[in-house]
């Protein structure tokens, strides 16, 4: 095998969990998060050569993910009417269907975008501030007020009681 | 003030506080708590998300350079394959279109067309100007300078295709000359049938074959013709 291969499997095995669960995050659709992290690891693979730091793999894969989902999936718009009530009942099936993580879900919808992303890139990715900002194109302080707020608010709506203090 | 700043960078990134600020939170009961409850929603957000991945996919991802050297196989074998076939074409349209109608067969239809024609070899008085002049236009040649006394002319067709056939006076008997524009040659081809001695010659436009007796200095002949033609 060669040298590209073994990379690029090390890269697959370590992060396609989490690019596949960003997918589902960005898409709300097992199918299209599933093509959305093939084409966003076809990408990689083409241009593996542009991968210089290595260190810098995941948020590189990230970015290419963000960028396919902008460029194919961004304006896609299903047609509902045309969508078979018993398949969307199976959309769901693979997801936390716990109370708990209904309202949780609810409340990040409730978010807005530029607080939800980069709480979601902390949670599913796991990254820094510093690597959350690279990735959104702001700085490291912006990204840590909207992470401070995003939680905020998050409190706010699961535990109202309990977001006073500060 | 310090709490504020604990709770704003312990929301933001728990595991990126100073060690100030974590100093601050062992000695701050309401700072713990807090810390408590964002690290609960953490945990709660991280089980919302923990969505099962579909088996095949890791699989299927590992795929994708086999995928992609075969399709690049496969791409190139296409490109190949067309590449090969396009040159085929253009190779055998350039042998058909260049290789001669006659060529195998060349000296003996010279040597045919010659002999089918014996009053032209007859023939001893010169033809007229105007004739020669005409014949030669419409065959798509002219002669810029003289090559003798002409004492026959004619478009004939020899093989699959025309030639002007020219008989001129030469030093020994007649000479034949014989303009064969789809005629390609590289290079002399000599003719020797019987009583007729000579060559084809190859032309600016295809080739002249130029047929007289024995002894007949044929090459001087080709030398005046050659600087007389012009190809209209």
């Amino acid at each position: 095998m060669s040298t590209k291969k073994v990379e690029y499997a090390r890269l697959v095995t370590a992060h396609s969990e989490d690019l596949y669960r960003y997918a589902i995050w960005l898409c709300k659709d097992p199918t299209l998060a599933q093509d959305l992290t093939q084409e966003t690891c076809l990408r990689a693979w083409k241009s593996l050569k542009n991968l210089k730091d290595h260190k810098a793999a995941k948020s590189w894969l990230f970015t290419i993910l963000r960028n396919e989902y902008s460029r194919q999936f961004a304006r896609y718009r299903p047609n509902f009417s045309t969508v078979d009530l018993e398949f969307l009942e199976k959309k769901d099936t693979q997801n936390d269907t716990s109370t708990e993580a209904f309202a949780l879900r609810m409340a990040l919808e409730e978010l807005a975008e530029e607080y939800r992303e980069p709480l979601m890139l902390q949670v599913l990715g796991g990254f820094s501030c510093e690597e959350i900002g690279t990735l959104c194109g702001v700085s490291t302080g912006a990204v840590m007020t909207r992470l401070f707020r995003a939680k905020q608010k998050l409190r706010s709506i699961l535990a109202p009681q309990s977001s006073d203090i500060e | 003030m310090q709490c504020i700043q604990f709770q704003k960078n312990y929301a933001a990134d728990p595991n990126a506080l100073s060690q100030h600020l974590m100093d601050h939170k062992k000695n701050c009961p309401e700072c713990q708590w807090f810390a408590d409850e964002v690290s609960k929603i953490d945990d709660s957000l991280v089980n919302a998300f923990k969505i099962e991945v579909p088996k095949y996919l890791n699989k299927s991802l590992l795929q994708i350079p086999e995928k992609q050297d075969k399709k690049a196989y496969y791409s190139g074998f296409v490109k190949f394959a067309m590449a090969a076939t396009v040159i085929l074409v253009v190779g055998m349209t350039f042998f058909l279109r260049s290789k001669p109608l006659y060529e195998p067969n060349s000296t003996q239809f010279v040597y045919e067309h010659i002999s089918h024609e014996p009053e032209a070899l007859a023939a001893t008085e010169p033809v007229k100007h105007a004739v020669v002049r005409t014949t030669m236009s419409d065959f798509g040649i002219a002669f810029n300078s003289p090559v003798g006394k002409i004492t026959h002319v004619r478009i004939c067709p020899i093989g699959n295709t025309h030639g002007l056939h020219l008989v001129i006076e030469g030093k020994n008997g007649p000479v034949t000359l014989l303009f064969l524009p789809t005629l390609h040659i590289n290079q002399k081809i000599p003719v020797q049938q019987y009583e007729f001695f000579g060559y084809i010659t190859p032309a600016e436009v295809g080739s002249i074959a130029i047929i007289g007796g024995a002894n007949e200095p044929l090459e001087k002949i080709e030398t005046r013709v050659i600087e007389a033609i012009e190809w209209l």
